[in-house]
């Protein structure tokens, strides 16, 4: 068998809660800025949540496109917008920066060597108000678009559209692993020589609809403070905050890139994937199917345990899932060194099926820009977290090598492995 | 038609018609309560002119009758359905897709909602035909393929093509003065023929006639009028006049806006198996280009 090729990042764009920006994004991270606040959606009595990671510079009063804003650097056409839901629309303006951070010509992303793996769970919102147009007004009434602006694989054949995409497309649904699976994919298809580039891409609506759905099963947090919360690891924690956007990365053959001279952000060491094979919504609460997701990506990664310096934690701040990943981190760093951990989601919120890309470009960030992300509104930590190095202030630390956690509804687990590239390597 | 709408139906009329303008609503209400006839022109223009994209070449009140939705209005087949449903919605009357197919030009969407609203059924002879159908059925392609759209009578054949510009042709003829060529005009004359062929000719001899298996055989009285121009819209018609296995005779025209272009007296197609292309007839074929 020849060799694997190497995969690199060269280009990331980012629609977040924290920043619709590489340099905004890396301003929030580096001076713990939370993009939470108090969501207009949520005002009211009967709503018992009332925080989300908003997004900023978009709105969507109504689902018809025709009514949307956002920021007046991107431009769509009426073609182009028509068949859109809001996360792809946050999608198409991260592809602007990442093609652009990367330096691709057109001619680099129309082409066949060139891929998209998406992960989005499609804009219930607007399948709502499908649904209630067909079922109301008449089958004969549904819009033409109902179906491409509903279903989990809009993201990709709206963005496949746009951007004229050439190589391999693909939709990726694991819940809230969703975009880390995306990313995994991509990896292994540089890996295996099957495409040049591929651009991974995690995206949401920030909605009522794709968020409120969690309050029934008592996920999200009620705190209405957002310097209170999300607070992933600290005792007072109550659930997560919910958030949308979209973030996107250039996962391109290191050849590739290096024979078009690109700047290479980090390199993809690896990755692994593990299901807890326990129950639908909790995670298993010795967190036996994330370590054994990272037990495979330092294996995939050719890593030792203590050659990690950073894990970026799935942590969403409800009271279960951040114990089971504890004890996970625990059984896979067990006697030696263990790395230093945080949570952005106590910052951004929540990004459900886009927290996987979101948080991968963020270690990317961290490494290429040699910070460690804080673990932000903690103020006591849950005794589970004893002898783990969850970063409640700023510190001095540089990581090299990066670890980023993503576990999904069903108890599907991903890791992923990245590495600072060093200059002139 | 005398309905008096409820405050809930003029709510629903006005949020059908949003971003259209006032006075498509009036008339819209017009129509609805007294049956206004017309109104409906009203109506229909202003759903258009709604969906129509700010680059469309023809804008609405420059149409008229022969402009075509798709080449001269700009509007896609999604806006297409846009639009239908929005008309639809608005002066409750139900377009199924066989009617929809037959719809191409502004004339044919009024008088379609016309008998459609009068109750009346909506007579359809000609048989249409985009063109990505036209495509499927004749053996040339684009960039070879100089018919958009067709509709096909029982003898009869009506093309339309709409000189792009953009033809590869067009560069070098001529260098800095674009003149559609004579002979692809003859050509587009004789796919429109061909098509016909095709489609009709295998019920009316009950006998199969492959896509390859057509070949332009003659070609008499061959008369260039008018020079044709990037921009210009052209009409092709053709007649048959006689059909007897293994030839076809047609006479055709070409026109622009009423102007004539170019004319046919007698074009002759060849069809059958046994007609390899070297055994195919010596005749006078001008191009001896297979139709």
């Amino acid at each position: 068998m020849p060799p694997m090729k190497r995969a690199v990042v060269t280009g990331l764009g980012f629609v977040t809660s924290i920043g619709n920006s590489r340099e905004q994004v890396l301003r929030s991270l580096k001076e713990c800025r939370t993009g939470v606040e108090l969501f207009p959606d949520f005002a009211g009595a009967d709503v018992p949540v009332k925080l989300a990671g908003t997004v900023k510079g978009f709105s969507f009063p109504t689902p018809e496109f025709e009514d949307w804003t956002y920021p007046a650097e991107y431009q769509l056409s009426r073609e182009q917008l028509r068949p859109m839901t809001p996360n792809a629309l946050y999608a198409f303006c991260a592809m602007q920066q990442a093609i652009r951070a990367a330096q691709l010509m057109p001619e680099q992303v129309a082409n066949p060597r060139t891929g998209i793996m998406c992960a989005s769970a499609g804009s219930m919102w607007m399948a709502y108000h499908n649904f209630h147009t067909m079922v109301t007004r008449g089958v004969s009434r549904c819009q033409p678009m109902a179906v491409v602006n509903s279903i989990p694989g809009s993201l990709y054949i709206n963005l496949v559209s746009c951007f004229k995409l050439k190589g391999g497309s693909l939709g990726c649904s694991s819940a809230c692993s969703s975009s880390a699976h995306a990313m995994g994919l991509a990896v292994d298809l540089i890996r295996q020589g099957r495409q040049d580039i591929v651009f991974v891409v995690g995206a949401e609506d920030c909605n009522k609809f794709s968020i409120l759905p969690f309050a029934s099963i008592r996920a999200l947090s009620v705190q209405a403070d957002p310097e209170k919360s999300p607070c992933a690891f600290d005792v007072k924690r109550d659930g997560f905050v919910g958030t949308g956007g979209a973030s996107v990365l250039v996962v391109e053959n290191l050849e590739h890139a290096r024979r078009r001279g690109a700047c290479i952000g980090a390199e993809v060491l690896g990755w692994g994937q593990a299901s807890d094979g326990y129950n639908v919504i909790a995670p298993d609460p010795n967190g036996d199917g994330l370590a054994r997701a990272m037990k495979q990506t330092l294996q995939d990664a050719n890593l030792k345990p203590e050659e990690v310096d950073y894990i970026n934690a799935h942590a969403t701040s409800t009271p279960i899932g951040d114990i089971s990943e504890c004890r996970a981190l625990r059984q896979v760093f067990a006697g030696g060194k263990v790395p230093f951990i945080s949570s952005t989601k106590s910052l951004t919120g929540h990004g459900l099926s886009l927290a996987g890309a979101m948080e991968a470009a963020f270690c990317c960030l961290a490494l290429q820009e040699k910070f460690t992300p804080v673990s932000a509104h903690i103020t006591e930590l849950d005794p589970e977290c004893k002898g783990l190095p969850i970063v409640t202030r700023p510190i001095a630390d540089a990581p090299r090598i990066a670890l980023s956690n993503s576990s999904g509804f069903g108890g599907s687990n991903v890791c992923l492995a990245l590495r600072r590239w060093e200059h002139g390597e | 038609m005398d309905n008096t709408l409820s405050e809930r139906d003029i709510t629903d009329l006005k949020e059908t018609l949003r971003r259209c303008s006032p006075e498509t609503i009036e008339a819209a209400i017009r129509f609805r309560q007294g049956g206004d006839p017309t109104a409906l022109r009203t109506v229909v223009y202003g759903v258009i002119r709604r969906y129509q994209p700010a680059s469309a070449g023809v804008r609405l009140e420059k149409a008229g009758d022969d402009t075509s939705l798709i080449q001269d209005l700009g509007l896609d087949s999604l806006t297409l359905l846009e639009i239908v449903l929005t008309i639809e919605e608005t002066l409750k009357v139900q377009i199924n897709n066989e009617e929809l197919k037959e719809i191409r030009t502004l004339g044919k969407l009024n008088q379609f909602l016309q008998n459609k609203v009068a109750g009346g059924s909506v007579a359809v002879s000609m048989k249409q035909y985009s063109h990505e159908h036209i495509a499927l059925v004749l053996p040339q392609q684009p960039p070879f393929l100089f018919l958009d759209s067709a509709e096909l009578g029982d003898e009869t054949v009506k093309a339309e093509y709409k000189i792009k510009g953009s033809e590869f042709f067009l560069a070098g003829h001529f260098k800095d003065e674009p003149i559609f060529p004579a002979s692809v005009l003859f050509e587009a004359m004789g796919q429109a023929a061909c098509l016909w062929l095709l489609e009709k000719a295998p019920k009316l001899l009950a006998k199969e006639i492959k896509t390859n298996h057509v070949f332009f055989a003659t070609l008499d009285g061959a008369h260039v009028y008018r020079k044709a121009r990037p921009g210009q819209q052209l009409t092709f018609e053709g007649k048959l006049v006689k059909l007897r296995d293994p030839l076809a005779i047609f006479s055709c025209s070409a026109s622009s806006n009423g102007d004539r272009i170019a004319a046919i007296d007698r074009l002759v197609l060849a069809f059958g198996e046994q007609l390899a292309p070297e055994e195919a007839p010596t005749t006078t074929s001008p191009s001896g280009a297979t139709a």
